[in-house]
């Protein structure tokens, strides 16, 4: 079969379902088929414990997404359409009822607050500039730069702990959308910015100022994608400890769903 | 009497009769696309040269036909006499004007609501024998249309599309019959290969992919799983005349990715088949993916090619197999020649003297998830190939791309999707295509044009030096012999077609699909 139709067919198909009551199992043997499912299929981005990392922190008891069960197998059958969440579509229904009974389980610890104050960190926001490259929704409007990914809600798609590591070492885990690139023209010209397409003949950059460009590929030498480094400062020594507490704590509190 | 004439001339537009010597000699008429590669050898290699590799560069849109449906587009246009057939997912037929891209008419198959499909309702063309034009529907119907005025003159049932039988391939008709394969291989389906008469639509003969009990290969499967093996047949087969030979490939044993319930080598899935095109009987077979956990489907186009052979004349079926190894056959006897990868694979420590894969160990797919290269979508999958007897060269468009593979529960119901398991792409790694032209005997490289992202169209051939492929939204003319970039244009939309080339006129054009359109190109006047 070919992957991306099948993905394609399962969202489709999924947006014309009408809204299912659901009853999760709870066998041990469920549970730890769903773990083993888990482990598997979502650990990548959710972390193997649901406190998140790529992708959303499930370890909390209401998922904003998901509020009901059958909401929950839903998405894992056909995923979020514009979001990095794929669907499962290779699980078959006890599979995927396995693998939401787990993730409720995940839920079920105790939340730990992010420490912090979350104006004061609103504060350090704005005076640092994070405005520059990053975009907020406010009301109906959207303020801030391009450059990097837009923060409206990224108290819903990241865990506390990697919003801290993307604060300290901001290369670590780059959404691929955003993984700065190194286009080297023949001339000997460089320029580099976030990619926003790439095919056989052609290459499509954004640069720090904003400037689209489009480089045929007959005039590029080589593309970079820099992976492991961002063109965000890392916040370690800018930031004293409890400021980068406050900052975390207010990047938690963005949860304006898009 | 000026009415008569014109009457005449519209009606010397219309001959449409295409009996089997045509297509038989279809290499006489390289005007005409008569079958869906071209020609019965599946070569898709075209004999017109008014556009070579010192004019490409001057290709512009001859016209364009949009199809307003949502559907990706796979088909490959059958061209006669100035008259040109496609079809659009996912249950279109139509008829135009292959000169100026006008509409002669247009069928639409009514299909079932609760049908259920694995991946996209598409459909790869039609056939044409005599009059009448061959579309096997979305929901496995067999319909015989009349050429001119696209009324239905049979529909019969293949197979119940209810237990996930579907069809998305162009039939082939040889002789009197109609030869026509099925999709279902997601779906524990038992895949075969049918005959049909041509004038009546009545059965002549069915060749299950999966032998039953009593029949040789049968003990290649555990239990009862022959039932729901799959070894689906759903990209067109090839035809050798000489030999009477029609040779078709099957698809993935189901359920794809959790072979604990089928043990064994699980013929005949991912195996050329060799039928006798009269009664269907099995000649030989070779299979390329014993008990296969990646779902590797062999469905690529078998490409008939008469060359010398380690200095010996001999008459192979070539083809780059999914599972990363191109393989050179005796396409008499079904014995294996030669063999070599022709992208990353890691699965594999190379083939034995029989072409059998030596398997490396921990490749098969685990609930964890375990990375192997290539992916389920294989080194090359069921967009065809082209050999250029100019040449002597292969040109596959190929993928390079590995996957972590996952295992899952295997429970089938009936019509309910049965694979397995999954696949899950590799963090930060760049996947990419090319056209790889490799001779056709040594399966050497002789060269490539790296593509961006893996290849996901076909490739055509032809006597003036060029190679037309797609990347992307990219549609572009290679040289030949060199692989060096003739022409390129963008098309705006995804392409996942296989072009082909005709002649009206004295003008010579090329078609693909792109996006939700056909495009059509030529010389300027």
């Amino acid at each position: 079969m070919r992957l991306a139709a099948v993905f394609l067919t399962t969202v489709l198909a999924a947006q014309e379902k009408p809204p299912e009551k659901i009853t999760l199992p709870t066998a041990e043997a469920d549970l730890a088929r769903g773990k083993a499912l888990y482990l598997g299929s979502c650990t990548y981005c959710h972390g193997p414990t649901g406190d998140g990392g790529k992708g959303a922190n499930l370890a909390r008891p209401e998922l904003a997404r998901a509020k009901t069960d059958g909401d929950l197998v839903r998405i894992i059958e056909t995923g979020i359409p514009g979001t990095e969440m794929p669907g499962a579509w290779h699980m078959v229904r006890r599979e995927l009822l396995q693998t939401a009974a787990f993730v409720r389980t995940l839920g079920k610890v105790e939340v730990t607050p992010v420490p912090g104050d979350a104006a004061r960190g609103k504060a350090l926001y704005d005076k640092h500039g994070c405005a520059t490259c990053h975009t907020v929704k406010q009301g109906n409007a959207f303020a801030g730069g391009l450059m990097g990914p837009d923060l409206s809600a990224i108290g819903l798609r990241r865990s506390a702990a990697h919003l801290r590591e993307s604060l300290v070492n901001p290369g670590a885990s780059l959404p691929e959308d955003f993984v700065n690139t190194v286009v080297i023209l023949k001339s000997g010209k460089t320029v580099s910015g976030r990619r926003l397409g790439e095919d056989t003949f052609s290459v499509l950059l954004r640069d720090a100022a904003g400037n689209n460009h489009v480089f045929s590929r007959s005039g590029v030498r080589e593309v970079k994608r820099i992976r492991g480094e961002s063109p965000m400062p890392s916040y370690q020594d800018k930031l004293s400890a409890s400021e980068l507490d406050d900052l975390i704590c207010h990047l938690a509190s963005l949860k304006e769903a898009q | 009497m000026k009415s008569l004439a014109i009457f005449l001339m519209t009606a010397a537009a219309w001959p449409q009769n295409v009996p089997y010597e045509r297509i038989l000699n279809a290499h006489k008429e390289p005007q005409n696309w008569l079958t869906y590669s071209g020609n019965y050898n599946g070569q898709r290699y075209s004999l017109l040269n008014q556009i070579h590799a010192g004019n490409a560069n001057k290709l512009q849109v001859a016209w364009v036909h949009q199809t307003g449906t949502q559907e990706a587009h796979e088909t490959s246009p059958i061209v006669v006499d100035g008259v040109m057939f496609i079809t659009e997912g996912p249950n279109i037929v139509k008829s135009l004007d292959a000169r100026t891209g006008n509409v002669f008419w247009s069928y639409e198959k009514k299909i079932p609501e609760d049908l259920r499909l694995c991946c996209g309702r598409v459909n790869r063309g039609v056939a044409i024998l005599n009059d009448l034009i061959y579309y096997e529907s979305i929901d496995a119907h067999l319909i015989a249309l009349d050429a001119r005025t696209g009324r239905v003159r049979w529909d019969v049932e293949i197979a119940d599309y209810k237990l996930g039988h579907s069809s998305t391939v162009a039939p082939l008709a040889v002789k009197d019959k109609i030869i026509t394969g099925i999709a279902g291989g997601e779906f524990g389906i038992r895949g075969f290969v049918d005959a049909y008469d041509a004038k009546t639509g009545k059965r002549v003969w069915r060749t299950y992919t999966i032998p039953g009990p009593g029949e040789p290969g049968h003990n290649t499967w555990e239990g009862d799983s022959w039932k729901t093996g799959s070894a689906p047949t759903w990209v067109t087969g090839s035809y050798d005349p000489e030999t009477n030979v029609t040779i078709w490939g099957t698809g993935n044993p189901g359920p794809d990715w959790n072979g604990d319930v089928r043990q064994g080598d699980n013929l005949y899935s991912d195996s050329f088949l060799a039928l006798d095109a009269d009664t269907g009987k099995l000649k030989w077979h070779f299979q390329f993916t014993p008990h296969d956990e990646h779902d590797w489907d062999s469905t690529q186009v078998p490409v008939l090619i008469d060359a010398a052979f380690r200095g010996q004349r001999k008459k192979l079926v070539v083809t780059a197999n999914r599972n990363a190894f191109y393989y050179v056959l005796d396409r008499t006897t079904g014995k294996f020649l030669h063999g070599k990868a022709y992208v990353k694979q890691t699965w594999s420590s190379g083939l034995d003297d029989s072409g059998r894969q030596m398997v490396l160990p921990n490749t098969s797919p685990t609930v964890e998830g375990n990375l192997v290269w290539p992916s389920l979508a294989g080194g090359t999958n069921w967009f065809s190939p082209s050999y250029s007897p100019d040449t002597g060269l292969f040109y596959a468009p190929i993928k390079e791309q590995g996957a972590y593979y996952f295992k899952g529960e295997a429970e089938y119901k009936p019509g309910q999707m049965f694979n397995g398991g999954g696949q899950r792409n590799v963090p930060d790694e760049e996947p990419y295509g090319a056209i790889r032209a490799l001779d056709a005997t040594t399966g050497n490289l002789k060269w490539d044009f790296k593509l961006h992202s893996p290849a996901n169209a076909g490739v055509l051939s032809t006597k003036g030096n060029v190679v037309f492929s797609a990347s992307m939204q990219d549609f572009f003319a290679l040289n030949a012999a060199t692989g060096q970039l003739l022409w390129k244009f963008k098309g705006g939309g995804f392409i996942i077609a296989n072009p082909v080339t005709y002649m009206v006129g004295n003008k010579q054009y090329v078609a693909i699909a792109i996006g939700r359109a056909l495009f059509v190109f030529s010389l300027p006047d």
